[in-house]
């Protein structure tokens, strides 16, 4: 590998023009691919953040409320039968603690949070606004959606008859932390409630229709004392969730949703994002591949007389294969060093010079190690790669015409 | 294979008998060039080859230099078979066996002087150690270029790279230097200068030399001449 390495590298550095135009190329190429890996990385986690943000993985609910088939008439006749859905009702999930605490021990499910929610108005003073209550133990709450870390003014508590509102609806209602106002299911069942906290979760409509209050509330609120309509879950895996719900589904008579299905089309979008990604840096590495071809072509052309006489002095055919391999790793090799400064660059402006109307970053993008270390492997392949004509043209040199030039 | 004889020395460097050689040039008529050649030549033997161009004597040097195979006939090399060898064994040969001087020098001009002379050692061994250093620093001595070591090929006169290629086809001990018009492109003083070299290290060293030459006044001065004309031996 000795003669290999020595003879690649004066080669390379004989033809300065050619090996700079090589590294720029392929560094450009790493570059790019790169950075369009970082930004969609960095988007689709975003996204999915931000989603999952405000959503649990998983949701278990009672099941549907259906008519009971009542058919009247005499045997063998024909009957139409038309079933009509029923409305459904505020349910609780029957016997919810024990499989809370089963669900806690089950592989795969991280945490597991009760909540008790329905739809109510809020009011105070003249201001109305129909909102969403949900209705926890914020601790546990916590481990599903971390809502604490989205407090923006008071402090992440639910004590008795506090409660927690989004930035919008406090604005809507004029509502400022150590306010009270009114929540009202009905004529009769109101409760009064003082905002403790805001929080903003980043969606505008999470802020302006989710009040958080203790779950005991809530509970009397919609008149199921000690009942919760739905268990949020935590599952390990983020992308696992879909088959920890089949799973469940087998097993457990209840509305197991999860947010991959609440989500198919956020999902189905982020694929085709994915899949046009993986398209470009294809055809990138493949306009890489051939310029790192055609440079080392016509490489080989102008070097005929060297091949020649290293050829007649007894280099093989197999040394003078790799001499020209190894010039294809050596710059691919050092364009990927360039490009992944040159990508750095570009995310560090990205960052800098992006943002959104707030004036802060759209979101986060970080290159990570392992990204760069997949591109600059994959490139120092595609560089040998590219090499592999060149060299086969190299070795089938005739020694004797080449050196008669 | 044959077996290898009792004393090396008795046996000849080169020995050719009825070596054909022919190109097919697309035509239905095989052009042949070299119409059945019987040549031996011993050891540490100092000969030149002259003959009209065109007579063949580039295409003799390619064969006995293994660059070629002959179409028929038999090649041995050091007593060794060698004109069925694969190309592997051949470079293998090349390498071991036989020192190139050419016309035009042909040095690569990427590397320096005393690089050049060590690239032998760096193709058999991958690597130039401190030896093979000293070996071609002595060699760049001995042909009087002890100051020019580091220098390019573009850097020196075409005198100084044909030493430079004479000291470098010497830096395996060959048993056989092959040279092509070597003093052909130098002025009178460099390539009388060339011409001393070769025959100092053939005296000092028992190298054969075989000068494939236009120049009348070396060869005469050679200890043996060798006439091509027509692709045939002459006398």
């Amino acid at each position: 590998m000795g003669f290999a390495w020595r003879i690649a590298v004066r080669f390379l550095v004989e033809g300065k023009m050619q090996t700079l135009l090589l590294i720029v190329g392929v560094a450009m190429g790493v570059a790019v691919v790169t950075y369009i890996t970082a930004l969609i990385d960095g988007l689709q986690a975003n996204t999915i953040r931000r989603t999952l943000g405000v959503q649990p993985h998983l949701t278990i609910r009672p099941v549907k409320d259906v008519p009971l088939a009542g058919r009247v008439g005499t045997p063998g006749a024909d009957v139409s039968a038309q079933e009509q859905p029923r409305a459904q009702r505020t349910r609780s999930i029957e016997n919810w603690a024990p499989l809370a605490r089963s669900l806690e021990t089950t592989p795969g499910i991280v945490a597991v949070s009760p909540m008790a929610g329905g739809t109510a108005l809020a009011l105070r003073g003249e201001g109305s606004r129909a909102v969403a209550i949900v209705g926890v133990e914020l601790e546990r709450y916590d481990r599903i959606a971390a809502l604490s870390d989205k407090i923006v003014e008071g402090t992440a508590r639910l004590g008795p008859g506090e409660a927690i509102v989004g930035r919008e609806l406090a604005e809507d209602l004029g509502v400022r932390l150590g306010d009270r106002f009114s929540l009202s299911i009905d004529r009769d069942t109101t409760e009064s409630l003082r905002a403790v906290a805001i929080f903003d979760v980043g969606v505008r409509d999470v802020n302006r229709r989710n009040v958080y209050l203790p779950l005991r509330t809530a509970q009397s609120l919609l008149g199921i004392p000690g009942g919760v309509t739905q268990l949020d879950l935590t599952v390990t895996e983020v992308f696992e969730a879909e088959s920890v719900a089949a799973r469940l589904r087998a097993r457990l008579p209840y509305e197991i949703e999860s947010w991959m299905q609440t989500n198919s089309q956020l999902l189905s979008a982020l694929d085709a994002q994915t899949l046009s990604t993986r398209l470009i840096r294809a055809v990138v590495m493949i306009v890489v591949v051939l310029g790192i071809a055609s440079v080392l072509v016509v490489s080989v052309v102008q070097k005929r007389k060297e091949i020649g006489i290293l050829r007649a002095m007894g280099a093989s055919r197999a040394q003078m294969t790799r001499v020209f391999l190894m010039q294809g790793a050596l710059v691919s090799a050092a364009g990927s060093v360039l490009g992944a400064g040159i990508a750095w660059a570009m995310v560090a402006a990205f960052s800098a010079l992006v943002r959104g109307a707030d004036g802060r970053p759209l979101f986060p993008i970080t290159l990570d190690l392992e990204t760069f270390a997949w591109v600059a492997a994959g490139a120092t392949l595609a560089g040998v790669l590219a090499a592999v004509a060149p060299a086969r043209r190299a070795a089938a040199l005739d020694p004797a015409q080449a050196i008669r030039l | 294979m044959t077996p290898p004889p009792a004393d090396p020395s008795a046996v000849p460097v080169v020995a050719l008998s009825g070596v054909r050689k022919s190109y097919d040039i697309g035509t239905p008529i095989e052009a042949e060039v070299l119409h059945g050649i019987d040549l031996v030549l011993g050891r540490g033997e100092f000969a030149a080859m002259v003959g009209p161009s065109g007579s063949g004597k580039s295409t003799l040097l390619t064969l006995i230099g293994l660059l070629e195979r002959p179409t028929s006939g038999e090649y041995r090399l050091q007593g060794r078979r060698i004109d069925a060898l694969d190309d592997d064994a051949l470079t293998r040969a090349r390498l071991d066996t036989l020192g190139f001087v050419f016309q035009f020098h042909h040095l690569l001009p990427a590397f320096d002087a005393l690089e050049n002379v060590a690239m032998p050692a760096l193709i058999r061994d991958g690597r130039i150690d401190a030896a093979a250093r000293a070996r071609a620093a002595a060699l760049l001595d001995a042909v009087g270029l002890a100051d020019a070591k580091h220098r390019r090929p573009a850097q020196l006169s075409g005198g100084m790279q044909q030493r430079v290629a004479i000291a470098r086809a010497l830096m395996h001990d060959p048993p056989l230097v092959l040279a092509d018009e070597p003093t052909g492109n130098l002025d009178t003083a460099s390539s009388t200068a060339a011409f001393e070299l070769m025959r100092r290290f053939n005296r000092e060293s028992g190298t054969a030399f075989l000068i494939v030459t236009h120049d009348t006044r070396i060869a005469d001065r050679c200890d043996r001449v060798i006439e091509l004309i027509d692709g045939r031996l002459a006398g």
